[in-house]
């Protein structure tokens, strides 16, 4: 507490407030809108934060990251369209709640969900930053490939009753992330000749491909899909509002969301996706109901938003106590840490202990920030669902476009983005899922990496993967999982061709 | 009919008349600075810091234009399609410029391209974890002689320091094994995991590291020490002449009238020169090396020649 | 039973089959044409597997569908499961998009969106002048002002002009 203390001069200025709060609007904007990203807005917002002091430039980006991470799940809320990939896996849920007219139910839980999530991050960054560090060094090539693995088998979860297509759409997910350059020996592979192929197919327009530009095309299949309410909706309606009957299935969920998405940020590399879809799968997985999930599950919300942002404060483990940046967005900030002339890694704590009792406020105080002004957003977003359809998703087909435009300057993938959306709706048509899709192609690298990399550490013995205590324990939760899964879809087959003995199977 | 073929004669006209216009009234637009990585890398966090002292200087704003992809490919082609009126510049790497041309087949080469100036070239450095039994170069290279293919580096597959490192393991006569990374961060990561043995990597990678007392440096791949880090000796100094030092700088396709480029070259060398800029680049990213137009090209020559023979099928 | 006579009666699952197994092929035959490279799991031997793994799961699925169809054949085509027909509008909308999308270097961010507005709201049936006509004209304009003036990121120019 006497650590935390000493940094209450850092931040109590008017202006580190000011650019947290900015940042904090900015990044629920920017997140909310499919095919804006957060590094992008990271990025472009850094050379303001050279014009102020250090806390308060480092208060911006850790807004921006922060809100970024939340806004997704507003649109993934409201018109099915994640503003970012790890919103998916809310969307999920939290549009079928919309469909049943308890958007308010899904947005407050996304946000209480995220902001608690925030706190255990921000609580655990601040107590255990050292022992994280220790855990994330532990995940190296074998627990990579063992963790992809057990995650990948969720997508056996969220295929329930149709496991074949579900397969099909996470293999698509993993192969289609193989194009391009082969990450580790640098050649073209799966190019076909075409040089623009050799980037291999953009994540973001794959994204906004099959989530924005499928939906759009959906719903002009039929003019009233969306539920809209010519009054204006209002948050306090108790059909926006949580139970406590909601609040006793979410709490658990939220709990175990947090934690292990407090794990997955600690390690370098893994990122919100990964733990929103892990989360989302397992708490499905180990639901009592798991029928009630993907028909407006409260607690799937849940899962997937206190996943989702409970990466936002681990993250800065390995930046702070090892010196290394986990992602593109801690990457930026060791820039704005060394411009105040701090090395960040294990002598940061000694020798600079004021200003980094200060960004841990800081970054206790965007956690509460987050949280009034998430409350007060909530009031503008819930009126989307007034708008309607053939307003509303020419502007969202606008946004894709000019999203990708403004993320690579490349009209190739403009058409790849069409493609996909392509893709998406004629998968949504025939049933196939799309969420495997998305960790397929998420998880791809991360499995192919990890097993050729074990591989070379092995000289060629895959035992490597076994022997490896954390990476044994991943596989082990595998084999658990399609074990688990295997079962319900075979139990629930039984029960469907006994009721459905007469009907077609369709 | 009549009609069009006139609109189109206006046209024509309007485009001339704006051609010519453009060396004198340069720059009168927005200029696009293309960074072939990803926002957010260090070429891409260097492009917007030049940025904006370079627009002040120009007079008009620079937007920073990530086009990542194909190991740099597709921002430097996309370069050299772009009119060549000097609205379009390159933020160019060895990466992009030198090594994925040399690799793979991406239709250009190094001298497609005038050089407008070299704004950093990053030393090498090879680091060890702290509890390494290794003090210097000799060190490793005779435990690595006396166990062939038992020490393991880390390393992007074919970027500099990866290449750097064979040219000393070809050198020394090593049998080190490559386990490839995906970046620099990674790398370290693995280092400092106990994973590799050894890391080859840009000083700005392993600073905090080496700074932070987790790594020790065994060499630097330079002609002469990294003022950051005057303890770590040279490997010429060790016997073993292996140099490395990735660039990056600005370019423009060839084709670009001679005073639009003499325009960008002057703003540049200006900006570069300047030591408020120099003291943000250094407290940000790295330390500049500035070199102008001319020697910056010789550089790329210099590399083409060094990696040819290691990257060439 | 000929094979015309077969296709005709697949459903929708089949011919997604057909389709994913025929790419499959193409893809194995691209990898297995490609040199490899790395020590021990080389480049191409993930994406075979997934291949592979994606044709047998096809495989199933098409084998469920035949089974299917031959069952309760003849039976009227396949409903999708949202139990709507397919709607011209959804392949208007596409090549739509991709008109707008060929049209932005040409003619400029600014009218390529504005045009794009008006037709994708029509195609939804928005059949409202004003409303068209103020969304065409107020969000490309915002977009515009947002990107280049506020975060300097240039949006396309036109081409044909300018």
């Amino acid at each position: 507490m006497d650590f935390l203390l000493q940094g209450l001069p850092e931040i109590a200025s008017i202006q580190v407030f000011l650019m947290l709060s900015l940042g904090l609007v900015v990044g629920i904007l920017i997140g909310s809108v499919p095919g804006l990203n957060v590094p992008l807005a990271v990025a472009i917002a850094l050379p303001i934060t050279f014009n102020v002091e250090p806390i308060a430039g480092l208060a911006m980006l850790v807004g921006i990251y922060k809100g970024g991470t939340y806004g997704g799940s507003l649109t993934a809320v409201l018109i099915n369209v994640p503003g970012t990939p790890a919103a998916a896996a809310t969307a999920i849920d939290g549009n079928e709640l919309t469909r049943q007219g308890k958007a308010g139910k899904a947005l407050k839980m996304s946000l209480y969900a995220s902001v608690f999530a925030e706190f255990v991050s921000d609580i655990a960054l601040i107590a255990f930053a050292v022992p994280m560090a220790g855990f994330a060094l532990r995940i190296g090539p074998p627990e990579s490939f063992s963790l992809g693995i057990f995650a990948l088998t969720l997508v056996g979860v969220l295929s329930q009753g149709n496991m074949v297509k579900g397969l099909i759409a996470g293999a698509m997910g993993l192969f289609l992330a193989t194009f391009g350059v082969d990450p580790l020996s640098g050649e073209f592979r799966l190019t076909f000749g075409s040089r623009q192929l050799a980037g291999g197919w953009s994540f973001i327009a794959l994204v906004i491909g099959v989530f924005a530009i499928a939906e759009a095309l959906g719903v002009m299949e039929s003019r009233v899909t969306r539920t809209r309410s010519k009054a204006a909706p209002r948050l306090d309606d108790p059909d926006n509002c949580l139970t406590r009957d909601d609040w006793r299935r979410s709490l658990p969920v939220i709990g175990r969301s947090s934690l292990i998405g407090v794990f997955i940020g600690a390690i370098p590399g893994l990122g919100s996706a990964v733990s929103a879809y892990l989360n989302y799968g397992l708490s499905r997985s180990l639901s009592r109901e798991p029928e009630r999930f993907g028909k407006g599950a409260i607690e799937g919300v849940a899962a997937a938003e206190a996943g989702n942002n409970a990466v936002t404060s681990s993250t800065f483990v390995p930046l702070l106590t090892l010196g290394i940046p986990g992602d593109v967005i801690t990457a930026i900030m060791l820039g704005a840490f060394i411009a105040h002339g701090l090395v960040p890694g294990p002598a940061l704590f000694e020798q600079q202990g004021a200003f980094v009792a200060g960004f841990f406020l800081m970054i206790l105080a965007a956690s509460v920030l987050h949280l009034v002004i998430g409350r007060l957003g909530m009031y503008a977003f819930i009126q989307t669902t007034r708008v309607s359809n053939p307003v509303l998703f020419p502007a969202v087909l606008v946004l894709g476009v000019t999203g990708i435009f403004v993320s690579t300057s490349s009209y190739f993938d403009i058409y790849v983005m069409i493609g996909f959306g392509v893709l998406g709706y004629l998968m949504n048509r025939l049933g196939f899922p799309i969420a495997p899709l998305l960790i397929g192609f998420i998880l791809s690298p991360l499995i192919e990496i990890g097993l050729r990399q074990a591989a070379i550490m092995g000289r060629g013995d895959m035992t490597i993967l076994l022997t490896r205590p954390i990476s044994a324990l991943f596989l082990a939760f595998a084999l658990l999982t399609v074990l688990v899964v295997g079962w319900r879809e075979y139990a629930g087959r039984r029960k469907r061709t006994q009721i459905q003995d007469e009907e077609p199977l369709t | 009919m009549k009609l069009t073929v006139k609109l189109a004669g206006v046209i024509g006209a309007l485009a001339m008349a704006t051609g010519l216009a453009a060396a004198d009234d340069y720059p009168e637009k927005p200029i696009s600075m293309i960074v072939t990585w990803n926002a957010g890398g260090s070429t891409d966090v260097l492009a917007r810091l030049l940025a904006e002292p370079l627009s002040k200087e120009l007079g008009v704003p620079i937007a920073v234009t990530n086009m990542p992809g194909g190991g740099g490919s597709l921002g430097t082609q996309a370069a050299l399609d772009a009119p060549k009126d000097g609205y379009t510049i390159l933020a160019t790497t060895s990466g992009n410029h030198i090594l994925t041309p040399l690799k793979n087949d991406v239709g250009y080469r190094y001298d497609d391209f005038e050089p407008i100036g070299q704004l950093v070239a990053a030393s090498l450095i090879l680091a060890v974890r702290e509890d390494s039994p290794w003090q210097t170069l000799d060190d490793f290279i005779e435990a690595a002689k006396a166990e062939p293919g038992k020490y393991l580096f880390g390393a992007v597959p074919d970027v500099a320091p990866h290449l750097t490192m064979r040219a000393l393991a070809d050198a020394a006569g090593l049998d080190v094994v490559h386990l490839p990374q995906q970046g620099g961060a990674p790398g370290a990561t693995a280092l400092l995991a106990g994973d590799i043995d050894l890391l080859p990597a840009n000083a700005a990678t392993v600073a905090s590291s080496l700074k932070g007392g987790k790594m020790r440096g065994l060499a630097v791949f330079s002609a002469d020490r990294d003022p950051a880090f005057p303890d770590i000796p040279t490997a010429k100094e060790q016997g073993y002449e292996v140099y490395g030092s990735p660039f990056v700088g600005l370019a423009v396709a060839k084709g670009v009238p001679d005073d639009v480029l003499e325009t960008l070259k002057a703003a540049f060398d200006a900006v570069a020169n300047d030591p408020a800029f120099q003291e943000r680049a250094v407290k940000t990213v790295s330390a500049l090396t500035y070199l102008p137009a001319d020697e910056f090209g010789k550089i790329w020559e210099r590399d083409w020649k060094t990696y040819a023979p290691m990257l060439q099928k | 039973m000929s094979v015309a006579r077969g296709l005709r009666r697949l459903d929708g699952d089949g011919w997604a089959a057909l389709v994913l197994l025929g790419f499959c092929a193409v893809f194995l035959f691209d990898l297995l044409n490609s040199q490899a490279t790395g020590a021990y799991v080389t480049s191409v031997t993930m994406p075979i597997a997934i291949v592979v793994l994606m044709a047998s799961m096809a495989l199933v699925l098409l084998v469920g569908s035949v089974l299917r169809t031959g069952r309760t054949a003849p039976k009227p085509r396949a409903e999708s499961p949202s139990g709507r027909g397919l709607n011209w509008r959804v392949p208007a909308m596409v090549l739509w998009l991709v008109a707008y999308t060929a049209a932005l270097p040409w003619v400029g961010y600014l009218l390529a969106s504005g045009v794009f507005l008006v037709g994708a709201g029509m195609l939804y049936g928005n059949r409202r002048w004003t409303v068209l006509l103020a969304s065409a004209v107020v969000l490309p304009g915002l977009l515009l002002l947002f990107f280049e003036k506020v975060m300097i990121v240039l949006l396309p120019a036109a081409r044909l002009w300018n």
